[in-house]
């Protein structure tokens, strides 16, 4: 990937499939402010090896996504590395290796290759939908706050 | 890859022939992404740690562990350099807006066709070395050679593959060839003609279809000579063909089948070799068509004029044939779709793998071990299902159930991958 960008910001998720793509709004809303030169854009709907393979080269990574969390559709939450939930390596099928098995394989081969700090910044929504296009009242009200963590994720890492 | 060549068919379009070759270029960078990711996160680590290794090492991290941590490095070299060459083009590498009815949004400069042709190189070398890896780690242990042939991983069935004009596999373009158990060719279709060969069964368990060949229609899960059953992925696009159009693959294609005794080959283990030709013969392709003298050409698109009605496209996806049907009124509005996607041809074979991979570890009164547990998940693997490509599907996860009869028919243990 071209590799002049060092801070990237991953807009995980599909815009389809309703509140699932609500990493995608934001990285789009952050799209319109005033950004730091070295920051890169990126939208990313698969996970595992290909996601972190994106990251190559970056100094920092900020991924932005949904998740599922079962308390509070709405909430905005900042998961550092250690904080992502193990899923495994061994999925059953290549499209299915957890984001932070992913990194930890990347940095354990490429050590100086990937990010020293990578930040999920996630919202949280009752379920993803099939074939829908934009968000439902409470996770739409939920950007704002989404794209202003982003942000100063962003320029704390300029 | 697939939808744009339905979107040519629907539109009457003529696709110029830079177009062609530079989505081929594109597609072979797509292939060796996706081989080189199942090879080394999915079938290594059964072979390279052992089929019944603690999962804790029995992963991607365990294998690069025991052959290299520089050999993890050049899988991330190799598929940045596929994702790369995807972006170059498309902007994007994954869900790329590109092709166009008629041709392509953008072409290759100087520049970049001399920066896809040093990774093209850097390919066909890695692809050398994951197929000499394969060698000395499977071919050069007694104990897998006879796993892999052995009758509890054998499915024989009908192949599907896209081969090309000499009968060469073929990924992008060309006619889906159909040979029988015994390798006799039995169909040869062009994609509008896709439904006078195959049809789609449906069972009330599963909402994911399972097609057969209309020739024979659907005999139920019943594998040998004059089933409906076909399988179409790697192993089973190498069945179907002749061989391979670049130089290296098809020696490497010759020593597999010299090899494992010959075509076409029913060993469903085997397919994680042939993965391997296949990468070998993606990045070859690759190499070649960075080095066409029309792969820079400006002429890239045609703007079709035609009314659109109807059209077909089929390709080799990773996992097998994927074919797109679309109908559009007169405006181009689509009325009616119909998609067969990789997985889905081999939704039949991978629920009759499974079952015999069980019943040829699973023995009475054995004690279910993670590993025999394992060794049924090989039978899986081999195939490299995407069910939530082919179902859309949004699990998370492998939702994988065992359910252990004893002699009588009666449950007598019950648990799920997630549990153990």
């Amino acid at each position: 990937m071209n590799n002049t960008k060092k801070i990237y910001v991953i807009g995980c998720g599909n815009t389809l499939a309703g509140d699932d793509g609500v990493g995608i709004v934001v990285l789009r809303r952050l799209m319109e402010k005033d950004i730091p030169d070295k920051v890169e854009f990126i939208e990313a709907g698969i996970p595992g090896l290909s996601l972190v393979e994106l990251m190559l080269g970056a100094e920092k990574a900020v991924l932005v996504d949904s998740f599922l969390g079962g308390d509070a559709p709405g909430r905005v939450v900042r998961f550092s590395e250690s904080e992502l939930p193990p899923v495994g390596y061994n999925a059953g099928q290549s499209h299915g290796i957890g984001l932070r098995e992913a990194l930890s394989f990347a940095r354990g081969v490429m050590p100086e290759g990937f990010p020293r700090e990578v930040v999920v910044v996630g919202v949280e929504i009752e379920r993803p939908e099939r074939w829908v296009e934009g968000l439902s009242p409470a996770i739409a009200a939920a950007v704002d706050e989404a794209v202003d963590m982003v942000y100063a994720e962003v320029l704390a890492g300029a | 890859m697939a939808s744009g060549k339905a979107n040519d068919a629907v539109f009457g379009a003529e696709v110029p022939s830079a177009a062609k070759k530079l989505r081929e270029l594109f597609y072979s960078a797509h292939f060796i992404h996706s081989h080189i990711a199942h090879f080394y996160a999915l079938a290594a680590p059964d072979f390279v740690m052992g089929p019944d290794a603690d999962p804790a090492e029995r992963n991607i991290l365990g294998v690069v562990g025991k052959v290299g941590l520089e050999i993890g490095g050049e899988v991330i070299k190799h598929r940045a350099y596929a994702q790369d060459i995807q972006a170059m083009l498309a902007g994007k590498a994954t869900h790329p807006v590109w092709v166009l009815p008629g041709g392509v949004s953008k072409g290759l400069n100087q520049e970049e066709r001399a920066r896809v042709e040093q990774m093209a190189q850097s390919c066909v070398d890695f692809s050398q070395f994951s197929l000499k890896l394969f060698e000395d780690v499977v071919l050069k242990n007694k104990g897998y050679v006879d796993l892999i042939l052995s009758d509890g991983y054998r499915l024989v069935t009908n192949y599907m593959g896209l081969v090309d004009d000499d009968n060469k596999v073929n990924f992008y373009d060309g006619k889906v060839r159909i040979v029988d158990p015994e390798g006799v060719e039995i169909g040869k279709y062009s994609p509008s003609e896709y439904l006078d060969f195959v049809n789609e069964h449906v069972e009330p368990w599963s909402y994911l279809k399972f097609p057969y060949l209309k020739k024979h229609g659907w005999t139920g899960f019943n594998e040998g000579k004059g089933t409906g059953i076909y399988q179409a992925a790697p192993l089973a696009r190498l069945n179907a063909a002749d061989g391979m159009a670049t130089p290296l693959a098809q020696e490497a294609y010759e020593k597999m089948y010299d090899t494992l005794g010959g075509k076409p080959v029913h060993a469903i283990l085997a397919a994680h070799w042939a993965r391997l030709v296949e990468l070998l013969y993606a990045s070859e392709r690759l190499l070649e068509l960075s080095r066409d003298e029309e792969i820079t050409s400006d002429v890239i698109r045609k703007i079709p004029e035609g009314t659109p009605s109807e059209g077909v496209g089929i390709i080799e996806a990773p996992r097998g044939t994927l074919t797109h049907h679309y109908k559009t009124d007169e405006k181009g509005m689509v009325t009616a779709v119909n998609l067969i996607v990789g997985t889905t041809n081999n939704h039949a074979p991978i629920y009759m793998a499974v079952k015999k991979a069980a019943r040829a570890v699973i023995k009475p009164g054995m004690e279910i071990t993670q590993g025999l547990l394992n060794m049924v998940e090989m039978a899986f693997r081999s195939y490299d299902p995407c069910f939530s490509c082919a179902t859309h599907a949004i699990f998370g996860e492998l939702p994988l159930k065992f359910v252990v009869y004893n002699s009588s028919g009666e449950i007598c243990r019950e648990f799920q991958r997630t549990q153990l």
